[in-house]
């Protein structure tokens, strides 16, 4: 029987692992030359907690039931936290513990609360703490916590502010995070006995949305100081890591590498709520017109809550940072709508002309992507499921959803500054065990991954079939 | 043995509109059509939610660290 390890590396793009520091990199590299890689189309929107998930199940964010971090609650209007029992779909890890088959599954995101499983659950960064139900089964606490500081168990700011944290405390804290992580990976390999094992290092990303125009020379604000080797250098840490734990996997093993979704350097944010304001598409009450007044006389911006917005007068709102998520505000959607469908696709239609010619502060075209709903998703009818997803630029402005903006464009949101941001594209190596060495093989979809593995593992799941990756197996 | 059924009421221009769309179509009544359709629906919204798993103080740290990366 095939037995799986799978190493997530949350954000971690193609370009630099397969390409710019492949050299620097042997374990990694090493794990490629012996299997096949590719690069990893993301799901869309590339969020974590989305393309995570679509990764452990091979299901689409319609599917999962998951759009974001957020949603809106149907019958109060508040805006509610996502959390791991929303989740409609099995998980890969269901799956198997069903077939009786032995799952390790640490810091995967949106497995918080920590589930029953056959096997070892231990939670991701939306994890209030190491005394919340973060860990099946719970005794394992006892010995997470002789691994070091708790406050950074789970995320490398605590619970402070990340994006305001100094960049050198940052990557201080992201390589305490991931030796911690590492040391419980290593730990239960050496303790435990598994079919599937999946854990997923959070700090590539982490230190890669604040470090990135310290290595990019092409970066629009590029800055050329002691950080720039920062990232190269927490790259290499990455791979010796990679190198310990590969030391301790036996070769009836199949090793999976991938990231969730790719990174690029940023410009800047477009602000599309703002935008949206100014052109009469969405009205806020007076109270939350008021706040979002005085928050700009004091230069600050003002977060947009589902309570503040006008749903007799709006049209459309957006929601999301970095990708725009724009709801329509139709009958179809909510009790509150005020759009029929004639006038809902009418307005998508509208709103897609006028935002494909918005430019760069500048005065650059801008390569905006425009996705709907019904295009991308299995089904998009569900009332939380946005309308239109729009990448302005194909990434490379973020969109910014907090109101009370000097102009269309700003360089930092509420909550601070960073220079990088989400592509759509990842990666995937596949070694070890079963795989043949076929060099680079053509993009993979993140949705064919759980089917992949359980194909090879024997397992028929219905509707996943037919997703399953190409690759040379050994005989 | 089909299960069990029960009658609820619809106004007579949506029925009629209905048995016009199921006419030549796999629907061999307006029942079976609703019946379908009624399952796609609810099959989006997926089975209630239960109590939030979440404390108050656990919600609040969530949301810190939310606002912190910039999504909430």
């Amino acid at each position: 029987m095939a037995r799986f390890f799978v190493l997530g590396l949350d954000g971690v793009p193609p370009e630099l692992l397969f390409e710019k520091w492949s050299s620097e990199l042997p374990n990694i590299r090493g794990l490629m030359e012996r299997g096949a890689y590719a690069g990893l189309d993301s799901t869309i929107p590339p969020a974590s907690i989305i393309a995570w998930s679509s990764f452990a199940s091979g299901r689409d964010a319609s599917e999962l039931g998951i759009y974001s971090y957020t949603r809106r609650n149907p019958e109060t209007g508040r805006t509610e936290l996502v959390n791991s029992t929303d989740v409609r779909a099995d998980l890969i890890w269901d799956i198997l513990s069903k077939k009786g088959m032995r799952s390790i599954v640490l810091f995967v995101p949106l497995t918080f609360p920590a589930k029953k499983i056959n096997g070892i659950m231990v939670t991701d960064f939306l994890t209030p703490g190491i005394d919340s139900n973060c860990c099946y089964p719970a005794e394992l606490k006892e010995y997470i916590k002789t691994l070091g500081n708790m406050e950074l168990f789970f995320d490398v700011a605590g619970f402070t502010e990340y994006k305001g944290l100094e960049p050198g405390l940052l990557l201080q804290n992201a390589y305490k995070m991931t030796e911690m992580h590492v040391s419980l990976i290593k730990h239960l390999l050496q303790t435990e006995k598994y079919d599937f094992f999946m854990a997923v290092l959070l700090g590539t990303d982490r230190v890669q949305h604040m470090l990135w125009k310290y290595f990019d020379k092409q970066h629009r604000h590029y800055e050329d100081s002691k950080l720039s080797g920062e990232l190269l250098d927490f790259y290499r840490f990455i791979d010796r890591k990679v190198g310990e734990i590969l030391a301790l996997l036996d070769s009836d093993t199949t090793v999976i590498m991938a990231s969730d979704h790719g990174m690029k350097g940023t410009e800047g944010k477009i602000n599309l709520n703002d935008w949206l304001v100014d052109n009469g598409y969405l009205v806020l009450k007076d109270s939350s017109r008021r706040e979002v007044e005085e928050n700009r006389k004091k230069g600050r911006q003002t977060k947009l809550v589902f309570e503040g917005i006008d749903f007799s007068m709006t049209r459309a709102y957006s929601i999301g940072a970095y990708h725009a998520r724009i709801f329509i505000n139709s009958r179809a959607r909510s009790p509150e709508g005020i759009l029929d469908e004639r006038q809902r696709l009418e307005l998508i239609g509208e709103l897609k002309s006028r935002l494909s010619r918005l430019r760069s502060d500048t005065g650059r075209a801008l390569d905006t992507k425009f996705f709907l709903a019904k295009d991308i998703y299995k089904s998009a009818s569900s009332r939380e499921c946005p309308d239109m997803i729009v990448y302005f630029d194909n990434l490379v402005w973020s969109s910014n959803p907090d109101l009370g903006n000097s102009s269309l464009y700003s360089w930092k949101t509420a909550v601070g500054a960073d220079c990088a941001g989400h592509a759509p594209k990842g990666f995937f190596i596949i070694s070890g065990r079963g795989i043949k060495p076929a060099g680079r093989i053509g993009d993979v979809d993140i949705h064919s991954i759980t089917p992949t593995i359980l194909s090879m593992m024997g397992i028929n799941v219905p509707g996943l079939e037919g997703k399953r990756i190409k690759i040379v197996e050994a005989d | 043995m089909p299960g069990k059924t029960t009658t609820v009421s619809i106004p007579k221009p949506l029925f009629d509109k209905i048995k016009r769309l199921c006419e030549g179509t796999g629907f061999n009544s307006v029942s079976s059509y609703v019946t379908y359709v009624m399952r796609q629906v609810l099959s989006d919204t997926g089975p209630e939610k239960k109590d939030n798993p979440l404390s108050p103080d656990e919600e609040e740290k969530i949301k810190r660290r939310l606002r912190s990366l910039g999504y909430l």
